[in-house]
């Protein structure tokens, strides 16, 4: 066995650490030009110096965080656990959705724009439009793959239709659910900063994309490290989620 | 011993409508008395599953009628009728214990007392310090000792078994035979086993019913006069050979047509 393979958490924190330390010497080497990517230390420097007007935005930011990840979450995880359940609404629908995902919905913002304003509410729509059908698909994917030889046994047990939804069908799809719920956040924080930087007046997207047009590298980047910490957060705390439920997963 | 507690009348089974409508069970008839081991054998696809399915009634015949202990079976009879299936059918986020407990806590049974219940099935099947573990930490033969105790959790009187042991590799079939035979004579239930396994059925049960390929239909009823407890050593004897060769014609004769 290789040195990697049996370290591999090592590795992993190896890796992460070259990648910062490449972030910071590659600039300052001039190996990049230092408008493209300044180093680490100026990035964290202007987060530092400016830390007033970069936490003023978060909240704003995860207010529209947090109403999509409600709507798409909520909604797309419910919608799919119906449409999934039942074989018609897979038939009918799934083509339909499958076709509108292929759509870069990145076209309809100016348009949400002119009907919601430059406020959150532009950027609300828009990130629940954007991540909606993925999630929906990803529940879908989870129920339909529902073990018929679990909803049988339990009817052999005497199970009635309240106890299979109960007992079976809802633990059954939790890990699906999980997995919504983790593509979902992802693509909500996504499709939030990418509404701010299009088109605001306050948000993480805004200040990048004002440090921009100002030319302050460091400024974007400061902006970067903490559009980076959030996914980072939000993936690890649905790893963990995701960890918990295993144990719900069909034919472990 | 001579009551039938499950009976079987005049049962056919067609799936589809009219047109292009497929008999899979064509008047089986069938009397099971209190006690008996009775292994199901026949071609692949002759019905054998949808017979012991309509016996849990788990599904309605076309025609005729399924008895259990004098009630027509209409819907799953749960505390008469414990079902065990093949592989997967444990509950993968459920302990052992909680698997052997769901049908009693389909049946609001109260938690401490269901479990006391589940442990001592789990005691019964061999499996005594295993009670936490989940269904993807047990070995196959582990798995299907759970789902046998969870068939026997409700004390039924009959026990439905659709080719328990057909996933699991040779040495564990014949272990876990031999420890259903345990069970079975100390409890004393009424079986009823689906087998494609000719060996399984000589070797486990007092009467092997031979379906025909589709449409199934009963061609033969094969009483097993060999002595119990059986042994290992019987399946090389003359007469275990004779009964498993008498069987075997039907379903050779089956296959090739």
């Amino acid at each position: 066995m290789s040195w990697i393979a049996r370290h591999l958490r090592t590795s992993q924190v190896v890796l992460y650490v070259a990648i910062l330390v490449a972030w910071e010497v590659f600039p300052r080497a001039g190996l990049v030009p230092r408008l493209f990517v300044p180093p680490l230390s100026e990035a964290l420097g202007a987060l530092l110096a400016d830390r007033g007007e970069y936490l003023g935005s978060l909240p704003t930011t995860f207010g529209e965080i947090a109403a999509s990840y409600v709507i798409v979450c909520g909604g797309g995880i419910l919608l799919g656990q119906l449409v999934g359940s039942s074989a018609i609404a897979r038939r009918t629908l799934l083509p339909v959705l499958r076709g509108a995902y292929a759509v870069p919905l990145v076209v309809l913002y100016p348009v949400l724009m002119v009907w919601f304003g430059l406020g959150s509410s532009s950027k609300i729509a828009f990130a629940s439009i954007y991540a909606f059908i993925p999630t929906m698909l990803t529940a879908v994917a989870g129920v339909a793959a529902l073990s018929p030889a679990l909803t049988e046994t339990a009817r052999a047990f005497g199970a009635t239709r309240a106890q299979q939804i109960l007992y079976i069908a809802l633990p059954a799809s939790l890990p699906s659910v999980v997995a919504a719920l983790r593509l979902g956040g992802a693509l909500v924080i996504v499709g939030v900063i990418v509404a701010e930087m299009l088109g605001a007046a306050e948000g993480l997207g805004f200040l990048i994309t004002r440090y921009r047009t100002l030319l302050n590298s460091p400024g974007v980047y400061a902006g970067i490290v903490l559009v980076l910490l959030i996914t980072g957060i939000h993936e690890v705390l649905l790893r963990r989620l995701e960890r918990k439920v295993a144990a719900y997963r069909q034919g472990a | 011993m001579t009551r039938a507690l499950v009976a079987v009348r005049g049962v056919s089974q067609r799936f589809g409508t009219d047109g292009d409508a497929v008999t899979a069970l064509d008047s089986i008839s069938l009397e099971i008395p209190d006690g008996q081991f009775v292994a199901l054998v026949g071609p692949s696809g002759c019905g054998k599953s949808t017979l012991l399915s309509l016996v849990a009634g788990l599904r309605l015949p076309t025609a005729g009628t399924v008895l259990c202990d004098g009630e027509v079976v209409t819907a799953p009879m749960p505390r008469k009728i414990g079902m065990i299936f093949q592989e997967a059918s444990l509950l993968p986020w459920l302990s052992a214990v909680d698997n052997v407990a769901f049908p009693l806590k389909l049946r609001r049974v109260g938690k401490p007392e269901r479990l006391t219940a589940a442990r001592r099935m789990l005691e019964l099947t061999g499996l005594a310090g295993f009670e936490d573990r989940l269904p993807h930490q047990l070995s196959g033969g582990m798995k299907q000792r759970v789902a046998i105790a969870r068939g026997l959790v409700q004390n039924p009187a009959v026990l439905l078994m659709d080719e328990p042991f057909a996933s699991l590799d040779e040495q564990t079939r014949m272990v876990l035979g031999d420890e259903l035979l345990r069970i079975w004579s100390e409890t004393r239930k009424t079986v009823l086993f689906v087998t494609h396994s000719l060996n399984e059925a000589v070797y486990l049960a007092d009467r092997v019913v031979v379906l025909s390929a589709r449409p199934g239909r009963v061609v033969d009823d094969v009483a097993v006069d060999l002595p119990r407890p059986r042994s290992f050593a019987m399946t090389g004897g003359e007469r275990f050979g004779a009964l498993k060769d008498r069987i075997w014609q039907h379903i050779r004769s089956a296959e090739r047509r």
